[in-house]
């Protein structure tokens, strides 16, 4: 199989080539599914790199196992990365018993409004730090809708939960993020 | 009874006051929650700007998983065959280039790998950021004259073990008669 840039070809039918055999599937595999893989583990494991990095090996290597038995029409490759990836991290924030908020490297207080240049990371890890605090099914939740972008169905797939749960979940969960973020609305960068 | 500073303005004024208070309130509220939700939605689209990518060493470590649990090609793998020559073919075409100083650099995984390792962010901004191609301009990594230029995902979506193959010679100028091979299947 040739290389993938433009996505014409599915996912499930990379995976079945890579599954025949198809060295050249991997790499356009590898090339959309790692980076949310990664993407998600960071966000779910408050912003530490190295741990979500080892949560993407270790989704793409079940992956790759799983290919042969891959079955056409069972599931979708990304709602079934998702859900190890998930699973994954919640083996790893239960076994550290809680996410290390201190991990992640927030702007300082009190300093001066920080430069454009800066704004939207620093924006970004004031989310991930309100985000680690969230309940993990909140976090899970708010994070495969709001920042990976799924929608409800999918996210209900991945979870295994109703689409009324997921509703709710993301509901509470941005509530929750609010009373987080509004106190550093200004230091944000946001109006009053 | 709680003496807020509601109920204190209620006590000073007459109905009509009291009305105009909760309104007011209400509409702080209502302007409150605006704020809050622009700014939660403002937070998410920087989350998703500055998602993560992956490293190289991340690229190699998932590549070499993939090198090690590649299923052998079989007979019913339809394009198998080709695209197993097709590394091959390359190896062969390169060689003749190089005079043969990448003979044992060119089998398999060990070249594969090294342009995976080099294209697969470019794959990634192909796949998910496809605007950003036409902005990176002719000489970019992805452009016409860039170093990632030609990497072609041509193939019918109904049959996707159809070979189309990727230019090696925008990897290295002066490989021409690769991408003739590739063109062939």
């Amino acid at each position: 199989m040739a290389l993938d840039t433009d996505g014409t070809v599915s996912d499930e039918a990379l995976l079945a080539a890579y599954g025949r055999g198809d060295a050249q599937a991997a790499m356009a595999l590898s090339a959309r599914m790692t980076p949310r893989a990664l993407g998600y583990a960071m966000r779910m494991l408050g912003g530490d790199r190295a741990e979500a990095e080892d949560v993407a090996q270790e989704a793409m290597l079940r992956l790759w196992k799983q290919a042969p038995q891959w079955r056409a029409g069972e599931a979708r490759v990304t709602t079934w990365l998702y859900r190890v990836v998930a699973n994954l991290c919640t083996d790893r924030l239960r076994k550290r018993r809680h996410v290390d908020i201190d991990s992640v490297a927030e702007p300082e207080d009190g300093r001066a409004p920080v430069s454009h240049r800066l704004m939207a990371e620093d924006r970004a890890r004031a989310l991930i730090a309100a985000l680690a605090e969230l309940p993990e099914r909140q976090r899970q939740a708010v994070i495969l809708r709001h920042i990976e972008g799924l929608a409800n169905p999918e996210i209900a797939e991945i979870l295994e939960i109703s689409v009324e749960a997921v509703e709710s979940l993301t509901a509470r969960g941005k509530r929750a993020l609010v009373q987080k973020l509004a106190p550093r609305r200004k230091e944000l960068g946001y109006g009053e | 009874m709680v003496n807020d500073g509601r109920e204190s303005r209620a006590g000073r004024h007459g109905p009509a006051d009291n009305v105009d208070d909760a309104m007011a309130d209400a509409m702080a509220d209502a302007m409150e929650d605006a704020l809050n939700d622009a700014m939660l939605e403002d937070l998410f689209a920087a989350a998703r700007q500055s998602a993560p990518m992956p490293d190289r060493e991340l690229w190699e470590r998932v590549l070499a998983d993939a090198r090690a649990h590649l299923p052998a090609a079989g007979p019913s793998a339809g394009a198998a065959p080709a695209r197993q020559s097709l590394l091959e073919r390359v190896g062969a075409a390169l060689r003749g280039a190089f005079g043969g100083s990448l003979e044992g650099t060119m089998r398999g995984w060990g070249m594969f790998t090294g342009l995976a390792t080099a294209t697969i962010a470019g794959l990634w901004i192909g796949y998910a950021h496809p605007s950003i191609l036409h902005r990176i301009g002719p000489m970019g990594p992805m452009g016409p004259k860039g170093p990632m230029a030609g990497i072609s995902w041509e193939a019918d979506p109904a049959d996707p073990a159809a070979v189309t193959g990727f230019e090696l010679e925008d990897f290295e100028p002066g490989l021409g008669d690769i991408s003739a091979l590739l063109e062939e299947g």
